[in-house]
């Protein structure tokens, strides 16, 4: 990636940032000067919007094949930022993880509080043991978990979090983050980068 | 084959390709070794398939989001998949970038006057009358097919132009690509190389398919018994005659351009591959019969013994192989040419071994099995899984004999109050009712469905609830629900329903794999057959035996888990489950 090319998008990215905040659950329409170029709407930048979410009382489990009672993880006094991926993608989920893992080092000292949360949308592939492996090749990272669980909990997570496209093939780049004990989750459909969604969580997490 | 005038014939050639059943020299698929170092090459492919540049350094990419992508993550092959057809998730659509679609070469040619006619060169004057008509039709069929297949038009790449697409990701009109295509620095050295594989990539059509037809085979072991290979044959040859009888309103309908759905228009013919003597000479007979006709693929297929050799002639040929039904697959997390039903007696295996410890179970654990047999495969990956998770390793009995009365007594009276695995098939259980006879102090006793495929009888017939199946397909009652409209499918062809499981394994083959040519349409790489199962199976709920299938980006394992379930007599409709559907 160029500088220039890196700037510009920076600069769109606050250009759209600025543009939506404060807008509540209506998702911005970017307007990139290289839309035309990408598939993705607004290319490397996101939508940001604020949701409520009904969480399923699903158990599901961990790489160390532990339960993990979903309500219970995410009613926890820390922050949480929440991603959908499966290990075999190929396009859409190493961008993903490789963001969350380089979160934390961003973070500095407010790291200790985050905890991030990965959920298999592939469960009967993914099975803890591939997590595992998979979680490794990302650094292993106590606030980080990955999920995995039966096939109908799983889309169950998923239709709650109105991220469920039918087959995983079809699913989409989405982050969530929600504040200690908060309600309401930021929904950050498309791209973030590392910078974006360090920021994107500093808004979170003072409001 | 010749059933059609001539123009028609020619209408329902593919196009794009069109001829070349070139011999693609027999290339080992995976890893390369060191003597490939200086063939660009077997440098290019590495680097665009696993992701390793000249030097053993990882390729590394920007990517989306800004994020460095590294070796595997930032190959070639990832998005755009082995075949570089391309791949779609979510709202990203990975272009093709074979060498035809990158340099805009034409049709594969079949003969040097061929290739100057297409390219327009040449003096079509030197073509016999056949290849001028096929040229003319190619040219035309070109045409329309891109509409067809929605392709957008674009200019060809030069190496100025890819260069330039790789390291700045701005494609050949000087558009700005999608960020999900990572911008690679590439050394000049590495970039030619990469350039050199591109360019052939996916180039010639795969052997196996020719001008009017589509060949496929299925791999017959000689364990197979008679009715097996029968029920077998039956399924598949109706399968392709129904197929073959379907096209001729296909051509019809393509000629007079109402064609809403592009399809592949070729006929299908089934070979059957039926291996003779021990596994080692296995090799040399499937490679005969390929010198003979190659094919396409290998579709189904029966084995009770391990399918390795059959495995490897698909890695070494690059032969895809769709849904064997065998015992004992090669377990292997990098292969591509073969998609499995399931890890069969693994699968089996690491079940158990997962439910046993769930339930909390402890005490000792005593496995029987045969040396060499599929018995023994499900007998290591449970010691291995046993042990894993318990610390403890089962007890093996190895049987070498005619198993009688008196050795089932005997073995009763030695293990006390265990848990007893049966890695065994139906013949060998006769007269094992006697481990559950008054006085036996066995908790209970698992059997492998895989290796009891046919009537229950005896201790598989138990009716005491203490023998239990380790059961990797759907249950009874919902089996057959959802499974009628396959069993009205095989009735409406007077094919008697003998062997639920095999039969409905053939269909499903047989239907899997034609759903994956017609989604091909024209494209007829071998590659792009197995990237289009990945991708699509399970998303069209197959009828199969299995509750649900799936695969994904490199995955080969169809179904991926099992019950266990308590016997209560011969009848299946009286299997209880003891557990959930585990996947292990």
């Amino acid at each position: 990636m160029n500088l220039r090319s890196t700037s510009l998008r920076r600069l769109l990215v606050a250009a759209c940032c600025a543009a939506v905040t404060g807008l509540g659950a209506n998702a911005a329409t970017a307007h990139d000067a290289n839309a035309h170029a990408v598939a993705w709407p607004g290319g490397n930048h996101y939508e940001r919007s604020m949701r409520s979410y009904a969480i399923p009382d699903v158990v599901l489990v961990d790489s160390d094949a532990r339960p993990v009672r979903l309500r219970e993880l995410l009613a926890s006094d820390d922050p949480v930022m929440l991603n959908f991926i499966f290990t075999t993608c190929s396009t859409i989920c190493p961008v993903m993880v490789r963001v969350f893992a380089d979160v934390p080092s961003r973070l500095g000292a407010a790291a200790k509080d985050v905890r991030m949360i990965s959920i298999s949308i592939d469960p009967e592939n993914d099975t803890p043991a591939k997590l595992k492996t998979y979680a490794k090749t990302f650094g292993d990272d106590l606030r980080w978990r990955f999920l995995t669980g039966r096939l109908e909990d799983i889309k169950a997570v998923q239709l709650a979090f109105d991220t469920y496209r039918g087959d995983k093939m079809n699913h989409e780049p989405l982050t969530l983050i929600r504040q200690a004990r908060a309600k309401s989750w930021l929904r950050i459909d498309g791209f973030a980068n590392p910078d974006d969604l360090v920021r994107e969580y500093r808004k979170v997490a003072a409001q | 084959m010749n059933r059609w005038p001539r123009t028609w014939k020619y209408c329902h050639l593919a196009a794009l390709m069109l001829a070349a059943v070139a011999a693609v020299p027999a290339q080992t698929s995976a890893q390369s070794s060191s003597a490939d170092v200086l063939d660009p090459l077997a440098i290019g492919r590495r680097i665009y398939r696993e992701g390793i540049l000249p030097s053993g350094q990882p390729l590394q990419g920007v990517g989306a989001a800004g994020v460095t992508l590294s070796g595997a993550q930032a190959a070639c092959a990832t998005c755009h998949r082995r075949s570089g057809y391309g791949s779609s998730e979510g709202p990203i659509e990975v272009r093709p970038i074979t060498g035809p679609t990158l340099f805009g070469k034409l049709p594969a040619a079949t003969s040097p006057a061929h290739a100057n006619a297409l390219a327009g060169a040449g003096d079509r004057s030197e073509l016999s009358p056949a290849e001028a008509a096929r040229v003319t039709a190619a040219a035309l069929r070109a045409s329309r097919l891109s509409t067809f297949a929605g392709t957008r038009p674009r200019p060809t790449y030069e190496e100025a132009t890819l260069a330039r697409a790789i390291r700045e990701g701005v494609d050949v009109t000087g558009r700005r690509m999608n960020v999900s295509m990572p911008r690679f620095a590439l050394e000049p050295a590495a970039l030619a190389s990469l350039t050199a594989y591109l360019k052939t990539l996916s180039e010639h059509t795969s052997p196996g398919v020719t001008e009017d037809a589509i060949h496929f085979a299925t791999v017959i072991q000689p364990g197979a018994s008679a009715e097996q290979r029968r029920a077998l044959l039956e399924v598949l040859q109706t399968y392709v005659k129904d197929r073959n009888q379907g096209l001729r309103a296909e051509v019809r309908r393509e000629e007079t351009g109402v064609v809403r759905l592009r399809r592949s228009y070729r006929e299908w013919v089934l070979h059957v591959w039926e291996l003779k003597g021990p596994a080692e000479t296995w090799a040399r007979q499937l490679e005969a019969y390929d010198a003979q006709q190659p094919v396409f693929a290998l579709v189904s297929g029966l084995g009770g013994e391990s399918w390795q050799p059959i495995h490897e002639f698909s890695e070494r040929f690059e032969v895809p192989c769709i849904l064997p039904q065998v015992d004992v697959p090669v377990l292997s997390d990098h292969d591509f040419y073969t998609i499995y039903l399931s890890k069969g007696m693994a699968l089996e295996a690491q079940t158990l071994a997962k439910f046993l410890h769930d339930e909390g179970e402890r005490g000792p654990v005593v496995q029987v099995f045969r040396r060499g047999s599929a018995g023994a495969a499900a007998a290591e990956a449970f010691r291995s899984s046993w042990t894993a998770a318990t610390g403890i390793a089962p007890m093996d009995r190895v049987l070498d004999e005619v198993a009688g009365d008196a050795y089932w007594q005997r073995l009763a009276s030695q293990t006390g109050a265990a848990t007893m695995v049966l890695w065994l098939p139906t013949p060998d259980l006769a007269g094992a009712e006697a481990l559950i006879a008054a006085g036996s102090q066995l908790k209970a006793i698992y059997l492998s469905s895989n290796l009891n495929t046919g009537p229950r009888s005896g201790l598989a017939a138990d009716g005491t609830g203490r023998v239990r199946l380790v059961y990797p397909q759907d249950l009874p009652a919902v089996r057959e629900a959802r499974l009628e409209v396959a069993r009205r499918w095989l009735r409406g062809k007077g094919i008697a329903l003998t062997d639920e499981r095999l039969q409905m394994n053939a269909y499903l083959a047989a239907t899997v794999t034609g759903m994956a040519v017609s989604h091909s349409a024209d494209t007829y790489s071998r590659e792009f057959l197995l990237e289009r199962m990945e991708h699509r199976l399970g998303t069209a709920n197959e009828l199969s035996i299995y509750p649900h299938l799936s695969l994904g980006p490199g995955q080969r394992y169809a179904s991926k888990g099992s019950y266990v379930v308590q016997v209560g007599g011969a009848d299946d409709r009286q299997l209880k489950p003891l557990s959930d559907w585990i996947v292990p």
